[in-house]
């Protein structure tokens, strides 16, 4: 299977920044469209399910030293079962890779290069992801980390070149319209924060499982940092109704950037972000899902999957929308609730069950409680 | 991806396939022993050698006994001079003192202790082990009635240029010294740099019919023991008839033989070698070639220059930045124009983006077409020139300064943007200090012309991933190729895309060093002696 040994805070960077590309553009938009003011306080509301998460992940990882999720759910709940909800999380990752391609083919074929068809890149992304995947973890990690000071960093400065575009009465009043919209609108931010889950994959892998606990907290709150630097800027530009109205807030936002008439027009940055930001998550989601594969199916490696599992991903990638916006509405209605089910129950659940029927290691060790 | 072919590939494998024979090494003359008979001996020497003009055979009888014997050595190989005063007179007219009677084993010994007037004096029995040093320069001498014959080591010193400053890598400052064709030369110099016991060189011998010497290099506790064993062990699985450059055995001992980056470094700088000693690495060098072969190699090390090391710091980190910038202007520059004017003209201030299509009026190619044409041309100008004698290369760069630069654009073919771009594509790819890498990037720009062209930005950047995934995936003798970058790591920092002073790097690099890490002492930062007394 997998040989290769990452550290931790290689894990928890590629924990943090793979939602991030995709996240980025999407989110704010959905945000801001329920919560109007609020939005700013979805992503600080978010990470509660988020530590939820990153207890269950931790505990469960630490329990059962050597096991991905999906290789302890059959520890815990027995052959089939277990194999079912193993089932259940690849086809998770494997569908939302799918999903993301799309997302990101979507806007290149609609933004950036009108005339060629999403297809076109879809197929090409998929391609390079099945090269990448198939040099395993060890190289995604060392492509990752350098992804993300230059996404980090690209996104600082946009924030940085619009500070003066920024109006922060948007921001206010606080509440005004009650909690409701708030709780709704964090249900899609939810489902990207949740992504976070993909760790549950990698911690049999990091070099100090131990030592998981604090580069996990960093990558959840570093994550919740830039979505909510990210959202605020949407907001305080564009106000609680403009911003939520425009799809892709964050796009039009680089394109009010004019810095001396010079630096203008830095969308391209915006494809550098997104290109990558999707390339990266969707290697470590489609690698996670083949992986988990092969584990269900007991293989020695994941290689004869990849080929194979890469066309269905492309065939699913595009048949799945027609257009743009009937993504938009899966990603706000049924996405929070299928990602819930998977990123949320079943590692809360699993870590229940193991405790209730007394599974796993129990660790002494100040880590181990969490 | 290979071995996510080979899985398919496995299906397909025809059961039967025959192993190809490695080329006959052993043929009779290794059991052919010398004889007591030295008319035999000189017809098996005959029948082996042929009657080669260059072979001198000569009878001479020892001292005043009348033994007979023969010497045989190679013309032009065997230094007549000392094998006329230290041999042949020596055993004519000095030696007196052996008794004819006595032909046992002590003859021999005799002869050895009393006569022959040389250092390096051998015993032979086998005809093999004869013909090597023979064919090596040596003297040999047979004696009637005894079943062994003598080799003399009175080597001419074999034809070899001086030392003379290394072309390939130039310096500003550093010494000047290259490496030549000699082998025990260039052992010669590496002695002299570094004047330790720990400086080991192993040799052996490739290459059934040229028999060339090739010499593993190493510092006995600095390098890893497993990284050696393993250099060695690929070395020895070489079976071809010849070894003429490095650059046979770089192919047969290379990690990645089908990836366009080199995985061996290659330098005909004693310094580099020497540095690359100090760090723990292997280095490999060949007889009849300048070129050294350094093990394992990183991507970095084809970035940095041996001045990096031997200018101040400050500006040897800027320098390296440059080249890193430059590395990727070689790389991505035209691509990027191409997906630039191609795809994403709003991406361009409006005033750039004005003079660029002013520029392209006219031109009845895309941009890729323009482009490629000129980079073939250029790269077709750069090969003549390298190709030419010398007074004609002048001629050719200046037809392609005209042609290109001035014609061209005259003549509406290319836009003078693209000429723009061509050039400073070829200036940054010159700054590459290590040519093989020079080479790489020259190629690889192609493909990601090429995608570039049909894809835009987001070609560029796929065909970036994947170079990148490629490099992150290669090793290099068991070391990561892009090691300290990805895998990054703080300590390796220093000497990546900076070159820190010299009191702050006080470890060897972490990949090849580990076995002995520390390499200077703590604490030695230059201080102005006044502050230190407290004033």
């Amino acid at each position: 299977m997998e040989k290769g040994k990452i550290s931790v805070w290689q894990a928890a960077i590629l924990t943090l920044i793979h939602p991030l590309g995709t996240g980025m553009f999407v989110l704010p938009a959905f945000a801001i469209n329920w919560a109007r003011e609020d939005a700013w306080l979805i992503e600080i509301l978010v990470t509660v399910p988020g530590l939820v998460i990153v207890f269950a992940v931790t505990k469960l990882g630490l329990m059962f030293p050597g096991q991905t999720i999906v290789q302890y759910s059959e520890t815990i709940l027995g052959k089939y079962l277990g194999k079912l909800v193993g089932l259940m999380i690849v086809w998770y990752f494997f569908y939302t890779g799918t999903v993301i391609i799309f997302e990101m083919a979507s806007f290149l074929s609609a933004i950036v290069m009108p005339e060629t068809r999403a297809v076109v890149f879809i197929v090409f992304t998929g391609i390079v992801i099945v090269y990448t995947v198939n040099y395993g973890l060890e190289v995604i990690a060392r492509l990752t980390v350098w992804f993300f000071p230059i996404i980090t960093f690209s996104f600082v400065v946009i924030i940085f070149l619009i500070v003066k575009e920024m109006n922060l009465d948007h921001l206010r009043p606080f509440l005004a319209n009650g909690l409701k919209p708030v709780l709704m609108g964090s249900l899609a931010p939810y489902a990207w924060r949740g992504t976070i889950i993909v760790m549950a994959m990698l911690i049999p892998y990091v070099n100090q499982p131990q030592k998981i606990m604090v580069p996990y907290l960093f990558a959840l709150l570093g994550l919740g940092l830039l979505f909510e630097l990210n959202t605020m800027s949407d907001l305080a530009v564009f106000g609680p109704f403009e911003g939520g109205r425009i799809s892709l807030p964050t796009v039009h936002l680089v394109k009010l950037v004019n810095v001396a008439d010079f630096i203008q027009h830095i969308e391209s940055v915006l494809v550098l972000i997104w290109v990558g930001g999707v390339y990266i998550m969707s290697n470590l989601w489609f690698y996670s899902s083949a992986l988990g594969l092969a584990q269900v199916l007991k293989l020695k490696t994941t290689r004869p999957l990849l080929l194979p599992m890469m066309v269905v991903y492309i065939a699913i990638a595009y048949t799945n929308y027609s257009n743009y916006p009937e993504f938009v509405d899966w990603a706000q209605r049924p996405w929070p609730l299928f990602a819930l089910l998977h990123q949320l129950l079943i590692p809360v659940f699993l870590l229940i069950i193991a405790l209730i029927r007394g599974q796993g290691v129990r660790q002494a060790g100040p880590q181990g409680k969490g | 991806m290979s071995k996510l072919f080979k899985s398919f590939k496995n299906i397909s494998r025809k059961p039967y396939r025959r192993e190809a024979q490695p080329p006959d090494q052993k043929q009779d003359k290794d059991f052919i022993l010398v004889t007591n008979n030295l008319e035999q001996n000189r017809l098996a020497l005959k029948s082996f050698l042929g009657d080669s003009p260059d072979i001198i055979f000569r009878d001479v009888r020892i001292g005043k006994s009348g033994l007979q014997a023969l010497v045989v050595y190679i013309n032009g190989l065997a230094d007549t001079d000392s094998i006329a005063d230290n041999v042949l007179k020596s055993l004519i007219s000095e030696a007196r003192n052996i008794d004819p009677v006595d032909l046992k084993q002590s003859t021999i010994d005799t002869i050895k202790e009393h006569v022959l007037t040389i250092s390096e004096v051998r015993e032979t029995e086998s005809f093999q082990k004869l013909l090597n040093y023979l064919l090596s320069g040596d003297t040999v001498i047979f004696i009637q009635g005894l079943e062994a014959a003598i080799t003399v080591s009175a080597r001419s010193g074999s034809v070899h240029r001086n030392v003379s400053e290394p072309v390939t890598e130039a310096v500003i400052r550093g010494p000047r010294e290259g490496f030549i064709e000699n082998l025990r030369l260039n052992n010669a110099l590496l002695r002299q740099r570094i004047k330790s016991p720990k400086l080991r060189f192993e040799e052996l011998t490739i290459g059934s019919i040229t028999q060339t010497e090739v010499c593993i290099a190493y510092l006995d506790g600095l390098a890893d023991k497993k990284l050696i064993g393993e250099v060695k062990e690929r070395l020895a699985r070489i079976k071809i008839d010849g070894i003429l450059e490095s650059g046979y055995l770089e192919e047969f001992i290379q990690d990645a033989p089908f990836s366009p980056f080199p995985t061996i470094q290659t330098t005909e700088r004693p310094d580099v070698v020497a540095a690359a000693l100090l760090e723990g690495r292997v280095v490999v060098l060949t007889d009849g070639t300048p070129m050294a072969l350094i093990v394992p190699a990183t991507f970095v090390q084809f970035l940095q220059s041996a001045e990096d090391y031997y200018q101040t710091f400050i500006f040897a980190s800027f320098i390296r930045m440059l080249r890193f910038i430059s590395f990727f202007i070689a790389l991505f520059m035209p691509s990027l124009y191409i997906a630039v004017t191609t795809y994403h003209q709003e991406m361009l201030p409006s005033a750039l983006a004005l003079s660029f299509a002013a520029a392209r009026q006219g031109i009845p190619f895309p941009a890729f077409v323009e482009a490629l044409i000129m980079e073939v041309a250029f790269e077709i100008l750069r090969e003549a020139g390298l190709r030419l004698p010398r007074p004609v290369g002048q001629a050719v760069s200046i037809v392609g300064a005209l042609v290109i630069g001035e014609a061209a654009v005259r003549a509406n073919i290319v836009s003078p943007a693209m000429v723009i771009i061509v050039s400073a594509t070829a200036i940054a790819s010159f700054t590459i200090p290590g040519f093989v890498f020079g080479l790489s990037v020259r190629l690889l720009r192609f493909p990601i012309m090429a995608l570039s062209a049909s894809l835009g930005f987001f070609g560029l950047m796929m065909g970036g991933f994947i170079l990148f995934v490629h490099m992150a995936s290669l090793r290099s003798f068991g070391v990561p190729y892009l090691a300290s970058i990805a895998p990054a790591n703080w300590p390796g920092q220093k000497d990546i895309f900076i070159r820190a002073p010299w009191w702050t790097m006080i470890r060897r690099p972490l990949d090849t060093g580990h076995q002995d890490p520390v390499r200077a002492g703590k604490g030695q930062k230059p201080e102005n002696p006044q502050n230190k007394s407290g004033r």
